[in-house]
């Protein structure tokens, strides 16, 4: 979910959104989401979120740093990923193991992910141990690198090495998303490289270009934390205070546009892997979260897919019964974005078969756009996924930093929200037939020896791989 | 009354910072000491009420007003997969599986666009001693009547 930037004043923002949008003409005023919250920058740039909830005794505490693998430079790739490791081996100050102790050993919990636009780390703990909390964080935005030495660095190297072959070269299909980013944009394009990086990439990078990685992005003014659930707000801007307050700011970000994804001509191509069951996959170039046009394309996604009465997967797995599941998606990064169709044929269907049957149900689609009751549908799918989101405290806190991170508001929930429930069927038609009919790459995996299954296996380019790096099919 | 509480919070926590800041100039932190725990918080249990209906089921309700949801389960005791007659395994979850296929009055297809429009998502699971159906939709004050009927 989405949108445009607003300006918000810092100190003690408390804020109730009630949503009176109405469905089915059915009465709606009582509902509303409950979810305050306030927020305040440190001198040294940090941003503070507070939301409070004293629901259960525990807090969820989610570091956010607007860092990820667009950040990073071709040659070497993988870095915001690896930190997603390395700041679990203990900083300046906290010996290794004892951040796992001090949340998953008093009955918490901690992890953290890492996406193309940011990295984030989080631990929920019972709420009387959130000071050790914030002292943890604190250690690591502060002294991480006090702690580096090129050890610690090989073996967690060899850890993401390990991930990358578990997830990526040993998975079936799993090469996908790094084919498209390969194809989609073009050389030393941010979103070009996959968020693992290449395993020559992680071999190469050295301790020295692994800490500039760190000293230039991990600092509090490229930071924002949350604090989400059961804690006293006075006590714990105190804490903010004591252990943040002194980490010194860091550089001034650049951050430099990043073109949306713009194929010249369409491209097809073939893909040899290690599986049982050949699968087609479509991906069109569209817009990123930042765009309104995001909204209607997470509605055409559940339109398309995801219930039985959906128009793909009525037409292909209910209907000719030519594939066993089918799934259309609006897939929305910071800058850019793509709608992807995926399809899993039967056995005896064609990938040229099941083109043909994707781009009957696109064509109709583009030609009358949705009815009402399709949309409704979709619209009241996407709000109950949105609202269950916002059960968790640490899902409220991934809403509100989300916000803050991309749109400088972590009130951006409610416009979201709104905005999302407001999308018409000339909306959705209108993005149908703008993005649907643009140049698309069509990507078929094949069994290793079987490029005959591919759709139009004669007009498909071969993606050969080697090491991570697609070598091939690039215009 | 409420904005003067909130004002006089809000100095609270100035001057909690400020007392804050003049101990850091006084000795600088130590890092290494490791916080200590505060005292530990009583558990909030969610109250609830218990009800024997007349056609045998129990049902329990527990409210909560945070967000526009309801959810809500239903345990088939005996219906899990322990119970499941010799010769025919995994008769459990496909019972399981036929409850979006359609019921008597509705065909699965008009079941499955019924549910989306009243925002539901519905997941079934069955385990060793009973069957699970579990619904989660948003909370439209006249609807929850239909979607209990339909259930």
């Amino acid at each position: 979910m989405t949108n445009k930037r607003r300006v918000l004043s810092a100190l003690a923002l408390v804020l109730t959104i009630s949503l009176t949008q109405p469905l089915l003409g059915q009465k709606t005023s009582s509902d509303s989401i409950k979810l305050p919250f306030q927020t305040y920058k440190l001198p040294n740039g940090l941003t503070v979120i507070f939301s409070e909830d004293h629901t259960t005794p525990t807090v969820a505490v989610n570091v956010w740093y607007h860092v990820g693998s667009k950040n990073e430079t071709p040659g070497r790739t993988g870095f915001a990923h690896l930190f997603e490791h390395v700041m679990f081996t203990g900083s300046g100050h906290v010996p290794y193991g004892l951040h796992d102790k001090l949340t998953e050993g008093i009955g918490g919990s901690n992890n953290g992910s890492t996406t193309n636009d940011r990295t984030n780390y989080y631990e929920t703990i019972p709420s009387n141990y959130l000071e050790s909390a914030l002292w943890l964080e604190a250690d690591r935005m502060g002294y991480l690198l006090d702690k580096l030495d090129i050890a610690k660095l090989n073996a967690q190297r060899d850890v993401v090495k390990n991930e990358r072959r578990q997830g990526v070269d040993n998975q079936p299909y799993g090469r996908v998303s790094e084919i498209f980013s390969a194809a989609m944009y073009p050389k030393d394009h941010p979103y070009s490289w996959p968020v693992i990086g290449s395993m020559t990439d992680l071999s190469a990078a050295s301790e020295e270009d692994v800490k500039a990685f760190f000293r230039l992005y991990y600092a509090p003014n490229n930071a924002t934390i949350a604090v989400v659930g059961d804690f006293d707000p006075a006590q714990t801007k105190a804490w903010i205070q004591k252990y943040f307050a002194d980490l010194p700011k860091g550089q001034t970000l650049q951050r430099p546009s990043v073109p949306l994804g713009k194929l010249a001509a369409s491209k097809r191509l073939v893909y040899e892997d290690r599986v049982q069951v050949p699968r087609l996959y479509i991906q069109w170039p569209t817009v990123g979260l930042k765009h309104d046009d995001d909204y209607a394309l997470s509605v055409m996604g559940s339109i398309l897919s995801g219930s039985r009465t959906a128009r793909l997967t009525k037409a292909l797995v209910y209907d000719s019964q030519k594939a066993s599941n089918v799934f259309g998606f609006q897939n929305s990064a910071e800058d850019v974005g793509v709608f992807q169709v995926t399809v899993v044929p039967r056995p005896e269907a064609t990938l040229t078969d099941l083109e043909v049957a994707v781009d009957q149900v696109l064509q109709k689609f583009i030609a009358e756009g949705p009815t009402a009751e399709e949309l409704q549908k979709a619209k009241s799918g996407l709000e109950l996924n949105f609202l269950r989101g916002l059960e968790s405290n640490l899902g409220k806190a991934n809403q509100l930093i989300s916000g803050a991170v991309f749109h400088g508001n972590p009130g951006q929930f409610s416009t979201d929200y709104q905005k999302t429930l407001a999308v018409t069927a000339a909306d959705v038609k209108r993005v149908a037939s703008q993005y649907l009919t643009r140049s698309r790459i069509v990507l078929s995996v094949v069994p290793k020896g079987k490029k005959d299954q591919a759709s139009k296996a004669t007009e498909s380019e071969a993606v050969s791989v080697l090491d991570g790096k697609r070598r091939g099919g690039r215009s | 009354m409420k904005s003067q509480r909130r004002v006089l919070a809000l100095a609270a926590a100035i001057v909690i910072s400020i007392a804050n800041l003049a101990a850091l100039a006084q000795q600088p932190l130590d890092r290494t000491k490791v916080p200590t725990p505060g005292a530990t918080p009583v558990l909030r249990v969610p109250t609830w009420t218990k009800t024997q209906l007349a056609n045998g089921a129990t049902l329990i309700v527990s409210e909560r007003h945070n967000l526009p949801l309801v959810s809500f389960a239903i345990s088939f005791v005996g219906g899990g997969n322990q119970f499941e007659p010799a010769g025919r395994r995994g008769v459990a979850s496909l019972a399981t599986s036929m409850l979006s296929e359609g019921t008597t009055t509705k065909t699965g297809d008009q079941l499955s666009d019924a549910m989306q429009l009243l925002g539901t998502g519905i997941g079934a699971g069955v385990s060793g001693e009973k069957a699970r159906l579990v619904l989660y939709r948003l909370r439209r004050t006249s609807t929850l009547r239909s979607l209990c009927l339909q259930t």
